[in-house]
């Protein structure tokens, strides 16, 4: 009998480790080679490394303990990674650019590390890397799947006709590339329209979250600015993004509004930004901050918690908007409890963007759970 | 010579669309941009260039048009690139344009 492995198989989102980890020790020959290739083909591409610590026998590759930053110069240049000019442990360099991505990428790392116990952004420590002064005039930050990349903003520019400084300079920008790695290991969010909304939305509610907890800061007390310092004093605007007014962050004569919607009323489809990724980001991004605001306290406790379960264990790579209001809504129910404050909480926080929580088919999580038991009797019935 | 330049993505999400006439430019400007779309061989790149793997990079889409003494029609080509796709000379016509494209804007 075959078993089907490989990262799209529902079986892998849904049977616990430990079951699995009964499978592989007392099923037959087969049944255990299915449940070895399923926990490290799981352990491969969805990253939930907890496993392996329970399964010290299975051989997973050796996780690394604790921050490894390196921060790379690329001197204005566009060669990755570029000269090495701060490693983990090292000093303050007395170049800002240097020193911020050293200083966020570590308090990203700590978010995620100490409040979700994840080590780093593969949860097995894979160590950040990041390169400054990245090519001429370049007002861009992006992860390009193995490090993140800051440019320096407008510096090539006369000072009278520059827009955007470093992007070190925002903790939560940092936070947000870091994000878009997680992302990468986990959920793997297709990179366009909807699920490509959810992955940018994704990035900036940790990001944020990375700068609330820096700053001590209560989900009332928040901005929810995202690139906060960005843009020079010739730009009218607060920021690039607002999580809790999307649309309003900035308008500005030769930037233009900001055309982020806060509402399903006014999504936008287009044809370019891979369909608009970073716009309609805006409605995702305002259902997290109403949970947050209905939850109240510090919002990566509990809201950032139902959000970083959903990315880690639910939302798949072309999770929409509504599978996204159902699969927090879902994690909220396993967390707190159904019915609970904090569910009601998810439930308004979709609400008041236009989405209508569907806890019945509209889930994603019904036909894999079917799917799951389905194999799982297959497995179980031919064993001893 | 037309052409028809938008940047779109990035970590902003700032979309800058701009179209210019060749001859309408400062004659420096002009001249750098034609060298530039002649050293990049636009005319022979694909229609699509891939963007490969990596969140907030920037997408590109280019279109120049010219009928020049030797065309015996018009032509038009475009050019949809994401950043990291993007040949170095192409990368130095997308900055310039880029800036080229704000001036235009901020008028």
């Amino acid at each position: 009998m075959a078993y089907p492995t490989g990262p799209e198989h529902p079986l892998q989102c849904i049977l616990p480790p430990h079951m699995l980890q009964n499978i592989a020790e007392h099923g037959t020959a087969e049944q255990r080679r299915w449940a070895v290739a399923t926990l490290a083909t799981s352990e491969q591409f969805r990253g939930q490394r907890t496993a392996s610590a329970q399964f010290p026998s299975l051989a997973f590759r050796a996780v690394a303990v604790g921050k490894q930053r390196t921060i790379f110069n690329a001197d204005n240049q566009t060669n990755l990674p570029g000269r090495t000019v701060r490693s983990e442990g090292d000093d303050p360099t007395g170049d800002a650019a240097v020193d911020e991505a050293y200083d966020y990428s570590g308090a990203t790392y700590d978010l995620y590390k100490e409040v979700y116990e994840r080590n780093s952004i593969d949860n097995q420590g894979l160590p950040l890397r990041s390169t400054v002064h990245y090519g001429q005039g370049y007002d861009n930050a992006f992860w390009n799947g193995q490090q993140m990349v800051y440019g320096d903003g407008d510096e090539d520019l006369p000072a009278d006709d520059r827009l955007f400084n470093r992007f070190t300079l925002s903790i939560d920008i940092v936070g947000h590339e870091l994000t878009h790695g997680v992302t990468q290991y986990e959920a793997k969010l297709v990179y366009y329209e909807q699920s490509g909304a959810m992955n940018e939305s994704m990035s900036d509610v940790f990001g944020s979250l990375v700068k609330q907890r820096q700053l001590n800061q209560t989900a009332a007390d928040a901005d929810w600015i995202i690139g906060q310092g960005l843009f020079t004093s010739k730009v009218n605007g607060v920021g690039i993004r607002s999580m809790k007014a999307p649309g309003t962050a900035y308008d500005d004569p030769v930037l233009g509004k900001d055309p982020q919607p806060a509402h399903m009323n006014d999504y936008k489809n287009i044809d370019y930004d891979n369909g608009g990724v970073h716009i309609n980001s805006g409605i995702p991004n305002h259902a997290f901050y109403v949970v947050a605001r209905e939850l109240g306290g510090f919002a990566w406790e509990k809201a950032g918690r139902i959000w970083y379960v959903a990315l880690r264990d639910k939302l798949q790579a072309k999770s929409n908007f509504q599978d996204s209001a159902n699969l927090t809504f879902l994690v909220a129910g396993q967390l707190y409890g159904a019915g609970s404050i904090e569910q009601q909480a998810v439930r308004t926080g979709w609400s008041e963007v236009g989405i209508t929580v569907s806890s019945g088919n509209g889930s994603t999580e019904t036909p894999d759970l079917e799917g799951c038991r389905e194999l799982l009797i297959r497995v179980l019935g031919g064993s001893r | 010579m037309q052409i028809d330049f938008e940047r779109s993505g990035g970590f902003m999400g700032l979309r800058i669309a701009a179209s210019f006439v060749l001859d309408e430019l400062d004659e420096a400007d002009a001249e750098e941009v034609r060298s530039l779309i002649n050293a990049s061989n636009f005319f022979s790149l694909p229609a699509r260039i891939e963007s490969g793997q990596g969140m907030d990079q920037f997408q590109y889409r280019l279109t120049v048009s010219r009928q020049e003494a030797f065309d015996p029609e018009p032509v038009s080509h475009t050019v949809t690139m994401g950043e990291a796709s993007a040949p170095p000379e192409m990368q130095m016509l997308l900055r310039k344009l880029t800036v080229l494209a704000r001036g235009q804007q901020s008028r």
